[in-house]
């Protein structure tokens, strides 16, 4: 029964032997080397591992004392079975105590890591309000300058839109000066010319200016030759226009409706020529003056009866101001 | 009863073997029987605690005999077997807890790196 018993302890201590790297054989020096190994691993902190290693470490002296009495007691063997159970209860004491401090470690990290992601989401969010603090500056920033610029054109347009109300004031006024000049100075213009009203001589005025009008009687029959009564009739004329240099002069020859109509187109060309080139031997430029024939197109008077027809065949000097042509095209139109 | 009274209460196992009166007969049992019911609260292991049980029933049966100090030898041996699956219940659940920690570290620290991104890349890369 007894060697049963110790077979029974060596298997315990075969137990034990997972932490013994010693070659000891008797149970007690293998609990002590099982328990001394154990105690390596345990933490600095496992002091409910440390408790109960003390508490192994009186079994293994009450062990060794019963080996030393009979190695083969129950009592050896009963002895030898607790140390092998306290080996492990220290063993896994030690284990809980190695997760709870890596568990206090673990908690520790967390903690700094929510530490860190708190500060981060502050950065985030302070620099995503930093840069929309920095994009609303420039946008008010470029507001400003808009408005500035904006306030700038508008005071230019307006200043410009000043200067040319006045220059348009200036202008028409000028202008209106100018034309009441130009009325005046045809106003005197008519008055001179007046002097020629004749028979054979009338003097009108209507929209487009002064109008001369100059019976064909002047001119010899049939001819554009000018006769000496129309050219003393002219020189004075172009005594007046040599006084008025604003005054233009169109020379429109006409005639009745006998005859064809080349025949009448082309006399009436030559006598309005024959006028022009008559005013420009008297010393009117000839810029000033245009000539054309108009023909039978354009009468005054009824071709049916012979006082009609003679009232048609004529030269028309229409006398004009500068500063007026432009007033009487407009009425024309 | 907690497990810090309880391995305080084991230094009365440094007795082991001593006892060879009633009195410590009704003090080993007592204490084996109260480790029990810890072990009961505890998710111990149901083979450790058969064999801590089946001891106690000896240490039980032992001291109805008379046979005293078998009695103590055999209760203080199932203390000793209800503590140790005690406490390797307890090494256990701590174990659970420290991987599921871990875990939760884990993402933690993915939750940190996430941000750390958002704020490289969208805070001072976009400056």
């Amino acid at each position: 029964m007894k060697n049963i018993k110790y077979f029974a302890a060596i298997v315990v201590s075969a137990g034990l032997a997972f932490a013994a790297e010693g070659t000891s054989t008797s149970l007690s020096s293998v609990c002590e080397e099982a328990l001394n190994s154990v105690k390596a691993t345990l933490p600095a902190n496992a002091t409910s591992a440390k408790i109960s290693l003390a508490e192994a470490m009186g079994v293994s002296k009450a062990l060794k004392s019963a080996e030393e009495d009979d190695a083969t007691s129950e009592k050896t063997i009963q002895l030898s079975t607790a140390c092998s159970l306290y080996v492990n209860i220290v063993k896994v004491q030690g284990e809980t105590q190695t997760l709870r401090n890596h568990m206090d470690e673990n908690w520790a990290k967390r903690a700094a890591t929510a530490r860190d992601i708190e500060s981060i989401q502050h950065q985030i969010h302070t620099g995503k309000v930093s840069d929309l603090k920095d994009h609303e500056a420039k946008l008010q920033a470029e507001m400003q300058q808009n408005q500035e610029k904006f306030a700038a054109e508008a005071a230019a347009n307006e200043a410009a839109l000043k200067a040319a109300g006045e220059r348009e004031a200036d202008l028409q006024k000028a202008l209106a000066e100018e034309r009441a000049k130009a009325e005046q100075r045809q106003k005197d213009a008519m008055n001179k010319l007046n002097e020629l009203q004749s028979k054979l001589i009338q003097v009108s005025k209507d929209a487009r200016g002064i109008i001369l009008s100059m019976s064909d009687i002047l001119f010899d029959v049939n001819q554009a030759t000018l006769k000496a009564d129309l050219k003393t009739s002219l020189a004075k004329v172009a005594g007046i226009l040599s006084v008025y240099q604003q005054f233009n002069v169109s020379i429109e020859g006409n005639t009745d409706n006998t005859g064809s109509e080349e025949f009448n187109m082309k006399l009436s060309q030559q006598r309005a020529d024959n006028v022009m080139n008559f005013l420009v031997e008297q010393g009117i430029d000839a810029g000033r003056l245009t000539a054309k024939g108009l023909g039978m197109t354009m009468p005054i008077a009824d071709n049916s009866t012979k006082e009609g027809r003679q009232k048609n065949r004529r030269v028309d000097l229409v006398i004009q101001d500068k500063a007026l042509q432009g007033k009487a095209e407009g009425a024309k139109e | 009863m907690n497990i810090r009274t309880l391995a305080m209460g084991g230094a009365a196992l440094l007795m082991f073997g001593c006892a060879s009166n009633q009195q410590a007969v009704d003090r080993s049992l007592g204490q084996a029987e109260m480790t029990q019911a810890v072990a009961a609260e505890s998710n111990v292991d149901a083979t450790a605690a058969a064999k801590a049980k089946a001891d106690l029933d000896s240490a039980q049966a032992l001291a109805a005999n008379g046979d005293e100090e078998e009695a103590v030898v055999m209760a203080d041996m199932s203390t000793l077997e209800y503590k140790l699956a005690i406490y390797t219940a307890e090494r256990n659940d701590m174990k659970k807890k420290d991987e599921a920690l871990e875990k939760e570290l884990r993402e933690d620290n993915e939750r940190k790196a996430k941000y750390q991104g958002i704020l490289d890349n969208e805070v001072k890369g976009g400056k």
